[in-house]
C-alpha cells in the first residue's frame, strides 16, 4: 500500500469496505507477504569476500605493473636491436673489406659479373669464343685453373685471375 | 591495530557515494572494503536464493564484483547509487545463468508445462550452506519460494533482499509495473497455496 497513490488508496479501501471477498483477499496476500520476512539473508563466505579484495588490489596494481614491463620490454628490444644492427654492419663491413681490400674499391662491381663473362659465347657467325684476353694463349681450363690456390686465408690471390679474364676481348 | 580500527570504523560512517569517489580517485581500496561488507550479504542473498546453490552463488558474486571492479571506471556514472548498479550488474549475472540452465533443461526436459529448472536441483542442495543455521520454516519458505515460477520468484526476491520498489523492479527486469505487480500478485498466491498444502500434509500426518 506504500507504493500507491493518496487517492488510490482510498479507492482501494472504499472497494475492501464494501467487498468483503476483497477484504479476505487482501488480508489474505498480506498475511503471506508478511511470512516472507523470514526468508534468511546469507553472507558471502569469506574467502570469497577476500578474493574479490584480491582481485581489487591487483587490478589496482595491474597498470604500474604494466608500465614497468613496458619500459623494461622497450629497453630489452632497443638493446637487442642495437646489437643485431651493429653486429650487422660490422659483419657487412669486414666482409666488404675481405673482398675489396686486396684490389681497388671500384673493381667490386666487376667481380659480380665475372660468371656471366667468363663462359665460352658464340657470335653470329657461328664463332665460338672464350675470354681469355690477358693471360695470352691459355684456355679457359687454363685460367679456371690458375685461380685455385691453397687456402692461406687471403683472399686476394683468388680474385686477381678473374680481373684479368673480364677486362679483355679479341673481338 | 587501535589505529585500524578506528579507521574501520570512520570509514563505516561514510556514505556509499564518497565511499565510492574514495576508491576512484584515491584507489582507497579501505572504501571499497567498506561498500562491500555493507551490502554483500543483501547481494549473496538474492543471488544464492535465486539460484540455489552455494557454488553457483560464489561464482556468480564473484563475477559480479570482477565487472563491478573492472567497468566502475567505464560504465558507472556517479549519477544513480552505486548499490543499483552493482545490483543490476547481480541480476543480469544471475538471470543468464538461469537462462542457460533453462535452455540446457529444455533439452531434456519433459512434457511438463511447469517444467522448471529448480525441480531438479535436490533440496538438500538448494538449502545447504555451510556454517549456517535454518529453521525448518526457512526450509520450508526456501522450498516454497523455489517452486515459483522464475519470474515470480524473481520479483520477490528482488523486493524482499533489494527492497526495490515495482517501479525499480520493472525498470530492472525490462516490464511494465503493472507486470510487476502482476507477477508479486500471483507469486503471494502460489505461495499461499503452497502453504495450504503444507499445512493440510501435516493435519494429514498428526490424524
Amino acid at each position: 500500500m506504500q507504493e500507491l497513490d493518496p487517492s488510490e488508496e482510498i479507492m482501494v479501501e472504499e472497494a475492501m469496505l464494501n467487498d468483503d471477498n476483497l477484504l479476505i483477499e487482501i488480508e489474505s496476500l498480506r498475511r503471506t507477504n508478511k511470512r516472507l520476512e523470514d526468508l534468511p539473508k546469507y553472507d558471502a563466505p569469506p574467502a570469497l569476500l577476500d578474493s574479490v579484495m584480491e582481485k581489487v588490489a591487483s587490478y589496482e596494481a595491474k597498470p604500474a605493473k604494466n608500465v614497468r614491463y613496458l619500459t623494461f620490454r622497450r629497453v630489452t628490444y632497443a638493446a637487442a636491436a642495437t646489437v643485431l644492427i651493429s653486429a650487422g654492419v660490422g659483419w657487412y663491413g669486414m666482409g666488404e673489406s675481405d673482398i675489396v681490400t686486396p684490389a681497388s674499391a671500384n673493381q667490386v662491381p666487376v667481380l659480380a659479373q665475372e660468371p656471366e663473362q667468363s663462359s665460352p659465347w658464340i657470335d653470329n657467325r657461328d664463332v665460338l669464343h672464350f675470354n681469355t684476353a690477358g693471360i695470352g694463349a691459355s684456355t679457359v681450363a687454363d685460367s679456371n685453373a690458375n685461380k685455385l690456390r691453397p687456402i692461406d686465408g687471403q683472399v686476394n690471390t683468388a680474385r686477381t685471375p678473374r680481373q684479368v679474364q673480364l677486362t679483355g676481348s679479341q673481338q | 591495530m587501535v589505529t585500524d580500527k578506528r579507521l574501520n570504523s570512520d570509514y563505516t560512517k561514510i556514505d556509499d557515494d564518497q565511499l565510492v569517489r574514495l576508491f576512484r580517485g584515491k584507489n582507497d581500496q579501505q572504501a571499497f572494503k567498506t561498500l562491500l561488507e555493507r551490502h554483500q550479504s543483501k547481494i549473496y542473498s538474492y543471488i544464492y536464493s535465486m539460484v540455489g546453490n552455494g557454488e553457483v552463488a560464489n561464482d556468480i558474486f564473484q563475477d559480479t564484483f570482477t565487472k563491478v571492479i573492472t567497468k566502475m571506471d567505464d560504465t558507472y556514472n556517479e549519477q544513480g547509487k552505486w548499490i543499483a548498479w552493482v545490483m543490476r550488474i547481480a541480476h543480469n549475472a544471475t538471470i543468464d545463468y538461469l537462462r542457460k540452465q533453462k535452455r540446457f533443461v529444455d533439452v531434456n526436459a519433459k512434457d511438463d508445462p511447469d517444467y522448471d529448472f529448480y525441480d531438479r536441483i535436490p533440496d538438500t542442495e538448494i538449502l545447504a550452506q555451510e556454517g549456517m543455521e535454518q529453521t525448518e520454516s526457512h526450509k520450508s519458505l526456501m522450498k516454497h519460494i523455489a517452486g515459483l515460477p522464475s519470474e515470480q520468484r524473481e520479483v520477490v526476491m528482488l523486493r524482499h533482499y533489494y527492497e526495490m520498489s515495482f517501479k525499480e523492479i520493472a525498470d530492472l527486469t525490462g516490464v511494465s509495473i503493472n507486470t510487476a505487480l502482476g507477477r508479486m500478485r500471483y507469486a503471494l498466491i502460489n505461495l499461499r497455496k503452497m502453504f495450504e498444502q503444507e499445512n493440510a500434509n501435516e493435519i494429514n500426518v498428526t490424524e
